[in-house]
C-alpha cells in the first residue's frame, strides 16, 4: 500500500519528541490518562486523606483502650471522674468514625456517579471531541475502553483502599468498643463497609457514564446522574432485607422490651405478636386492635442476624456488578451503533 | 521522501475512484432528508471542492465519508470499501466544522494525542502547520482564538498522513492571510503525496484556482459532479439585450434581467448563434448562477412555473 512507503522515511527520521515519550502509557492508554489525570487527583487526595485518618484513628483507639484496661476502668462498676474522662474522650474518637467518615464513605458513589461518570462521555459529545477522537486511525471500541479501564481502575483501586480499611477500623475497634454504638446494619455502617462500598463505586460510575452518554449535555448528565444513583440507592435499600432469607422466629412476648428482642447487632424487619390462636398480627394491624394484641401470649420477628452481614453485602455487589456490566455494554452499543 | 516536483505518479492509485456514492441517502430523526439519491465519484488524487447552501447537505456527505455516522440508503464507497474498517481508519483524515479539541490539552499534548493514535503520524507537517501560526507547544487550546484553533485541527489533520483529507469549512475563521498560506500548505501537501482532499466551503473565491473536481449539493441531492474543467467547458455565460432573441430552449440554469441587459448561464457546449456575447463562465459564475436557482423539486415545480 502507497502509504506505508510513503510514511516509512519521515517515521524514522522523526524528531527527539518521540523519545520523551517512551515513558508512562502509549496510544489510547496515554490519551485516557491525560484526560483522567486531573479527576483522578482529585479523587486520589480526600482517598488517601481518609486512609490516613481511619490509621491514625486506629492507632488511637487502640492507645485510649489500653489506658481503659490498665486503669480498671473496664471493669468498674462505678465510675471514677477519670474514667469518665476517658469515656468521653474514647466516645469522641468513635463518632469521628460513626458520624463524619462512614456518611462521607457512603456519599462517595453518588458524587463519582455525578461528577466523574455524568461528564465523562457527555462532555465529548457536547463538545464534538468524540468525533475528533474517532477520526483518528483507533477503533471507537478501543478508545472507548481505555476511556473508561482508566477512571474505572482509579475508582476499584482507592474504594478498595478506603472500603478495606473501615472495615478493618470497624472491625477491631468499633465493634466491640463500649463507647460505641455501630450495629452493622444500621444506615451509615452498611455502606461504608465491605465490598458494597467496591460495587456501588463501580456502579454509579457506570450509570453516570450511560446516563452522560444518553443525554449528551454535561449540565443536564451531572444533575441527572447523581439524582439516578440516589434513586438506585433508595430502591436496593428497599429491596436489601430481602437479598437473603431472614430469620424467622416466636419467642414469648417480653414485657420489658415490649414485644420482640432481637438478638444484639441483628437487624430486624418484622415484627408483631401472634394471638393464643397461633395468629400472627403485625405492628401495624396492632395499631387498629390494641385489646387484642395486649393480650398475646407470644410475640415474632423476622431479623437478619449479624451473620448475614457477609452474605446479604456479596449478593448486593454480585446483583450491582451485574448491572456495571449491563451498563457499560450498553454504553458500547450505542457508541457502536448510534450516528455520532 | 519525493521531493515536491515529482507529481502524482506516486499513487499507484490514480485514477481509481477515492470517494464513490450509489444512490446514497441520509435521513435525520424526523423524516428529514438530508441527503437523497446522490451518485457520484471522485477519482483519487483529485482536490474536490463540495459546494451548496447552508443545510444542503455537504457536512452529512463529509461525516459519512468519515464513517462517523451510516447512509440510511445506498452506499458511499471509500478507496471501494463500503464501511468502516481498522485499515481504512487510517487513510481518511476528517477535520469537522467545528474543530473541536480539547480545551484543557497543551498544543503539545494535542500534537501528541495524533501521535498516539495514528501509526503513520508525521510529526515534522504537523509541526509546519503549527509552527506558522507563531503557536506556542504549552499554549493551552483553551486560550487560543477561533483561528489558532483551527490551525491546530489542521495540523492534526495533516499529520495523520491520511489519503482521503476530508475538511468541512477548514478556513472559516482564518484571516485571509493564513487562509491563503495554509491552503497552500495543504495544496502542496496533496501534490506531493497524491492526497484525495474533499473540501467543503462557502467562501467560493477561496476555492478558485483550487479545486479540480466539483461536487455542487443543493437540497439534499447531487446537482453537479465532474471534472471542473470539463463542467466550466460545459457551461456558457451569454449577456444580451432584453428584447433580442429568444435563448435556446430547455437548457438556461439561470436568466437574469438588469435593465435591458440579459445574462444567462446556459448548459451546453456548444457555441450559441444569435445576437449573444457568449463567454466560458469562471467557476464563481457557475456556481453563483446554480446556488440562485434551486433544484426543481417535484412540490416546488409549479410554483417556479407560475413565476417564470
Amino acid at each position: 500500500m502507497s502509504t506505508s512507503t510513503l510514511t516509512r522515511p519521515s517515521a524514522a527520521t522523526r524528531p527527539s519528541g518521540p523519545a520523551r515519550d517512551s515513558r508512562g502509557p502509549r496510544g489510547v492508554l496515554w490519551l485516557a490518562w491525560r484526560q483522567s489525570r486531573v479527576s483522578v487527583r482529585t479523587m486520589a487526595v480526600p482517598a488517601l486523606l481518609t486512609a490516613l485518618l481511619l490509621i491514625v484513628l486506629h492507632f488511637l483507639i487502640q492507645d485510649r483502650a489500653e489506658l481503659w484496661v490498665r486503669t480498671g476502668c473496664d471493669h468498674a462498676t462505678d465510675w471514677s471522674l477519670s474514667c469518665q474522662v476517658q469515656y468521653g474522650r474514647m466516645e469522641m474518637l468513635t463518632l469521628i468514625f460513626t458520624d463524619a467518615l462512614q456518611p462521607a464513605v457512603t456519599l462517595v458513589p453518588v458524587l463519582l456517579g455525578t461528577f466523574l461518570g455524568g461528564p465523562l462521555l457527555a462532555q465529548e459529545y457536547e463538545r464534538g471531541t468524540l468525533r475528533l477522537v474517532l477520526a483518528q486511525s483507533v477503533g471507537p471500541g478501543r478508545w472507548l475502553a481505555a476511556r473508561l479501564a482508566v477512571p474505572g481502575a482509579a475508582v476499584l483501586l482507592l474504594s478498595t483502599m478506603v472500603a478495606g480499611l473501615s472495615s478493618w477500623v470497624w472491625w477491631s475497634d468499633i465493634r466491640h468498643n463500649r463507647a460505641a454504638f455501630d450495629p452493622p446494619f444500621q444506615g451509615f455502617t452498611y455502606p461504608a463497609l465491605g465490598v458494597v462500598h467496591i460495587a456501588w463505586s463501580l456502579f454509579a460510575l457506570a450509570l453516570g457514564v450511560l446516563v452522560g452518554q444518553l443525554l449528551r449535555r454535561t449540565v443536564a448528565a451531572v444533575l441527572a446522574s447523581g439524582a439516578a444513583v440516589a434513586l438506585a440507592h433508595a430502591v436496593v435499600i428497599v429491596l436489601r432485607p430481602y437479598l437473603w432469607p431472614v430469620v424467622d422466629e416466636e419467642q414469648p412476648y417480653n414485657t420489658v422490651l415490649g414485644g420482640f428482642s432481637k438478638p444484639t447487632g441483628s437487624w430486624l424487619v418484622e415484627q408483631g405478636v401472634v394471638l393464643a390462636d397461633g395468629t400472627r398480627m403485625t405492628a401495624d394491624d396492632c395499631l387498629n386492635a390494641a385489646d387484642v394484641c395486649n393480650a398475646a401470649p407470644d410475640s415474632w420477628g423476622q431479623y437478619h442476624p449479624v451473620s448475614h452481614f457477609v452474605p446479604i453485602q456479596l449478593v448486593e455487589s454480585g446483583l450491582l456488578l451485574a448491572l456495571t456490566a449491563g451498563a457499560v455494554a450498553l454504553v458500547f452499543r450505542r457508541l457502536a451503533r448510534a450516528g455520532i | 521522501m519525493a521531493d515536491a516536483t515529482s507529481v502524482p505518479d506516486a499513487t499507484p492509485e490514480e485514477g481509481r475512484p477515492a470517494v464513490e456514492a450509489v444512490g446514497l441517502g441520509k435521513r435525520y430523526r424526523g423524516d428529514r432528508w438530508a441527503l437523497r439519491d446522490c451518485h457520484f465519484t471522485v477519482p483519487a488524487g483529485r482536490i474536490c471542492g463540495v459546494v451548496g447552501a447552508n443545510g444542503a447537505g455537504k457536512s452529512t456527505l463529509l461525516t459519512l465519508a468519515a464513517r462517523l455516522i451510516e447512509p440510511t440508503e445506498g452506499e458511499l464507497r471509500v478507496f471501494g470499501e463500503a464501511s468502516s474498517t481498522p485499515e481504512s481508519r487510517t487513510r481518511v483524515a476528517y477535520v469537522t466544522q467545528e474543530k473541536p479539541l480539547y480545551p484543557s490539552f497543551t498544543v503539545a499534548d494535542t500534537l501528541r494525542m495524533g501521535r498516539e493514535l495514528n501509526p503513520g503520524w508525521d510529526e515534522e507537517a504537523a509541526q509546519r502547520v503549527v509552527g506558522m501560526g507563531e503557536l506556542r507547544a504549552d499554549a493551552r487550546i483553551g486560550s487560543l482564538s477561533g483561528g489558532q484553533r483551527s490551525r491546530v485541527a489542521l495540523a492534526l489533520a495533516l499529520g495523520k498522513r491520511a489519503e482521503l483529507l476530508l475538511l468541512d469549512e477548514p478556513m472559516a475563521d482564518l484571516d485571509p492571510l493564513a487562509r491563503h498560506e495554509l491552503m497552500g500548505v495543504l495544496m502542496a501537501e496533496a501534490a506531493e503525496r497524491g492526497t484525495t482532499i474533499l473540501v467543503s466551503s462557502h467562501i467560493l473565491p477561496e476555492l478558485d484556482g483550487v479545486i479540480d473536481h466539483l461536487l455542487l449539493v443543493q437540497a439534499g441531492r447531487i446537482r453537479l459532479a465532474g471534472d471542473l474543467e470539463e463542467i466550466l467547458d460545459g457551461h456558457r455565460l451569454l449577456t444580451g439585450v432584453a428584447d433580442g432573441a429568444e435563448l435556446p430552449a430547455g437548457t438556461a440554469v439561470e436568466r437574469r434581467v438588469r435593465g435591458r441587459q440579459v445574462t444567462a448561464l446556459l448548459h451546453t457546449g456548444e457555441p450559441v448563434d444569435g445576437p449573444w456575447e457568449s463567454v466560458r463562465p469562471s467557476l464563481e459564475e457557475l456556481l453563483l448562477a446554480y446556488l440562485r436557482t434551486p433544484l426543481p423539486t417535484p412540490a416546488a415545480a409549479p410554483d417556479r412555473e407560475a413565476a417564470a
